[in-house]
């Protein structure tokens, strides 16, 4: 069989069909192209915390993407800032944060869809910093001031060249939430002043772990693990460690290290493991009094954990400072095209006075901006959700007068997640193995750092 | 002269050109990309050989992910050969429920690995945990064993996983086999006075000597390419993301080959170089391996 002329044609097309989709496949439009973006007239200066700089929010008219993994957030405000911005259109997709920079990576790199609105998680923030792909939101058509924002929260915004490319999603500050069964049971009291008092610096922690260990017969102990510990105490020494490819890791660690292990030697630390089933189910048995716990631990933590606990906890500072657990951070694509409206959403949910009402009532959100803090005093005073999972204790008063003052933000860069890694990947065996020492976990824990940071000075 | 026929060339063309879209071309690329040095986002550095050397020559974590691959592989491919066989065997020659049999033992091979890393990370929590419990029960351990932190017993776990994941898989290729021998062997061997095990070892395996090759390079292969069962094992909880287990005693080439693209750092032409050396390992002992189970015959 041979073909005819007619014959020829059509497969000729048919071939061309086929290439046509193959190159189509293949190539997708540029990054982040967005055909319906109006901007809007140069100048607005949305970058006000009172979102309302605008010239005219009806002006501007596109489809911003958002990938977040809190879905509910969105349902909620997407309305909300439609009823100001009707133009906008907001599209948002969920992706989980452990997925987020891989998908990330990997959607720039084959220039598929690309977010025009980024988060940042603590736990890869310092990647996505780095990689130069988010816009410096103090630049134009932002313009944003970081003054307003609480001071703490600025080193997590920024990135190693000292640009503000992310705005802090909510503050996320912690303390230690305790049973407070326990703490009357052991401590005399649960009142979570005069347990601060008693806990005021790590030696009378200790101590009064070993007192309390001793009274329970070894059943009760201070906190679950060696994770949970490590959360406290690094993140109470926000410093600038790294800079550049020299890491200072006995600096900052050596002093958390000696800590850890004198708590571990002297059996106040349990054996779990963080987020694991045996930890998740020593929230209800009660065995441990205290827990890390930040802003967003109530819902997520301790009431998901502890389901029949109403009541049962308090919060209290840790002793010798605050500390910041986990955290978000907002930025805004420096390739998209939709900058001014991707920002007028940023601004309405994180920042203006409106949606951080909304957010706050809601879910519990305590922005990282400080108007929210001057203008909605009752909002405080009022009290949030899971106050009464806290035997009444007001939980956002808490936070933002005993906590935030003593808070220190770490700056973020590309090792602090290897940083944090490589202390995840030992901590099990030195949870097991009483016989190493600070200073042997030390040097081992540098080696770690050096065979993931191969280009870093680890000393 | 006779006309070419072009149609068979059509047909065959969409595959061609997605072979070379999605296969080749990336493959190749991939090659291109370990002479660079790349974060996959900014300019591409050309830096020749050292990636190459760096991973040869100062990588240890790249060698220890090696070893563990090749420790893991030894725990686990010739006690799921024998396992597959042995199974098989006494599923070929059950008198009943051999359809039972087989489906029991195959679910795992299409049971979700998201599923099996929790099934598995759940029964071996050392508090939690039903295998300490059971132990604890039986008066044979006071404390529960730290299995998922334990160097040894980490790679012990997930051996057991590949095991229990592929033993049905085994078996069934092993059953196909088995139904290719002819009977008037057995027949010839039983009046020859042979039993049960002499049938098994001077009959059975040796005639299975193609389905164990088979079997040994698509599991060395295979092998090597561990990264489900590892990582889903230790990222399995909620809140834990361990990578590379205790001490990186878990970290798989693979896994390596993952954490250096997209979790601890972004060195995409590193992460290539990782690639095409695997890529070289699993030639050399796919050759190594057909060679030493295929004997002299075959080899040839």
């Amino acid at each position: 069989m041979s073909f005819g002329k007619g014959k020829s044609r059509s497969s000729a097309l048919l071939l061309f069909i086929l290439f046509a989709m193959l190159l189509a496949g293949c190539g997708a439009g540029p990054a982040g192209s967005n055909t319906d973006s109006q901007p809007s007239p140069a100048g607005t200066d949305a970058g006000t915390a009172e979102g309302d700089g605008a010239k005219d929010p009806k002006q501007i008219s596109a489809t911003i993407k958002v990938w977040d993994w809190d879905e509910a957030f969105h349902e909620t405000m997407i309305p909300e800032f439609n009823k100001l911005y009707p133009n906008i259109k907001v599209e948002y997709t969920v992706v989980s944060n452990t997925d987020y920079l891989q998908k990330l990576q990997s959607g720039i790199v084959s220039g598929s869809d690309i977010p025009d609105v980024i988060m940042g998680e603590v736990g890869y923030r310092g990647k996505l910093f780095d990689l130069d792909i988010l816009d410096d939101l103090e630049g134009a058509p932002y313009n944003f001031q970081r003054e307003q924002m609480l001071d703490y929260v600025v080193p997590l915004m920024t990135n190693s060249e000292d640009k503000l490319v992310g705005i802090e999603q909510q503050i996320a500050v912690a303390g230690l939430a305790y049973r407070r069964d326990l703490a009357k049971e052991y401590l005399g009291t649960d009142n979570p002043d005069e347990i601060e008092g008693m806990i005021k610096d790590w030696d009378a922690f200790t101590a009064k772990g070993i007192e309390i260990k001793e009274k329970s017969g070894g059943k009760v102990l201070m906190l679950p693990g060696l994770l949970d510990a490590y959360f406290v105490l690094n993140g109470q020494r926000g410093m600038e460690y790294i800079k550049g490819e020299d890491i200072d890791l006995t600096g900052k660690m050596k002093p958390t290290l000696d800590r850890l292990f004198d708590m571990r030697d002297k059996g106040i630390i349990g054996k779990l493991e963080n987020g694991s089933p045996s930890w998740a189910a020593s929230f209800a048995s009660g065995d441990y009094l205290f827990y890390p716990s930040a802003t967003w631990s109530p819902k997520w933590q301790v009431a998901a954990n502890d389901k029949d606990g109403s009541g049962r906890w308090g919060l209290v500072a840790a002793p010798e400072g605050s500390f910041t657990l986990g955290g978000t951070s907002v930025s805004v694509y420096k390739d998209s095209k939709v900058k001014e409206a991707a920002w007028a959403y940023m601004n309405f949910c994180y920042l203006s006075d409106e949606g951080t009402k909304i957010a706050a009532e809601k879910f519990g959100f305590l922005p990282g901006v400080k108007s929210f803090y001057e203008n909605n005093r009752e909002l405080i005073d009022k009290g949030s959700e899971f106050d009464a999972f806290f035997g009444g204790q007001n939980l956002s008063k808490y936070f933002v007068e005993k906590v935030v003052p003593g808070v220190s933000g770490q700056p973020q860069t590309k090792y602090e997640a290897i940083v944090t890694q490589a202390f995840k990947t030992l901590y099990p065996l030195w949870t097991k193995d009483a016989s190493i020492d600070a200073n042997t976990a030390m040097s081992k824990y540098i080696d770690e750092v050096k065979s993931k940071a191969r280009d870093a000075n680890v000393k | 002269m006779k006309a070419i026929n072009k149609w068979p060339y059509f047909f065959a063309l969409p595959f061609v050109l997605t072979y070379l879209a999605f296969h080749l071309y990336p493959t190749m690329y991939s090659l291109v990309l370990s002479f660079y040095e790349w974060n996959g986002i900014g300019d591409k550095a050309f830096v020749g050989l050292q990636n190459y050397v760096r991973l040869l020559t100062d990588d240890p974590l790249f060698f220890k992910s090696l070893y563990n691959t090749f420790v893991i592989m030894i725990m686990s491919i010739p006690a799921t050969l024998l396992l597959g066989v042995t199974v098989a065997y006494l599923t070929f020659n059950a008198a009943k429920g051999r359809l039972l049999l087989q489906t029991v033992n195959f679910l795992p091979y299409i049971t979700t690995p998201v599923a099996i890393g929790f099934i598995f990370s759940f029964m071996f929590d050392w508090q939690t945990g039903f295998v300490n419990e059971m132990f604890i029960r039986l008066g044979l351990l006071d404390e529960g064993v730290y299995w998922l932190q334990e160097p040894w017993s980490a790679k012990a776990v997930i051996a057991l996983m590949i095991m229990w994941k592929h033993l049905g898989y085994f078996m069934i290729i092993y059953l196909a086999g088995m139904t290719a021998i002819s009977q008037d062997i057995y027949e010839a061997a039983k009046i020859d006075g042979a039993g049960p095990l002499q049938l098994f070892a001077k009959i059975t395996v040796p005639l299975l000597r193609n389905i164990t090759v088979f079997l040994v390079v698509t599991s060395i292969i295979s092998g090597l390419q561990l990264f489900d069962e590892p990582k889903l094992l230790y990222g399995g909880w909620s809140g834990s993301t361990q990578i590379g287990g205790p001490d990186n005693a878990a970290l798989t080439v693979i896994w390596k080959f993952v954490d250096e693209s997209f979790i601890s750092n972004s060195n995409f032409g590193y992460s290539a170089a990782i690639a095409y050396l695997l890529f070289v390992i699993i030639i050399l002992f796919s050759i190594v391996s057909y060679r030493l189970t295929a004997g002299k015959e075959e080899s040839r």
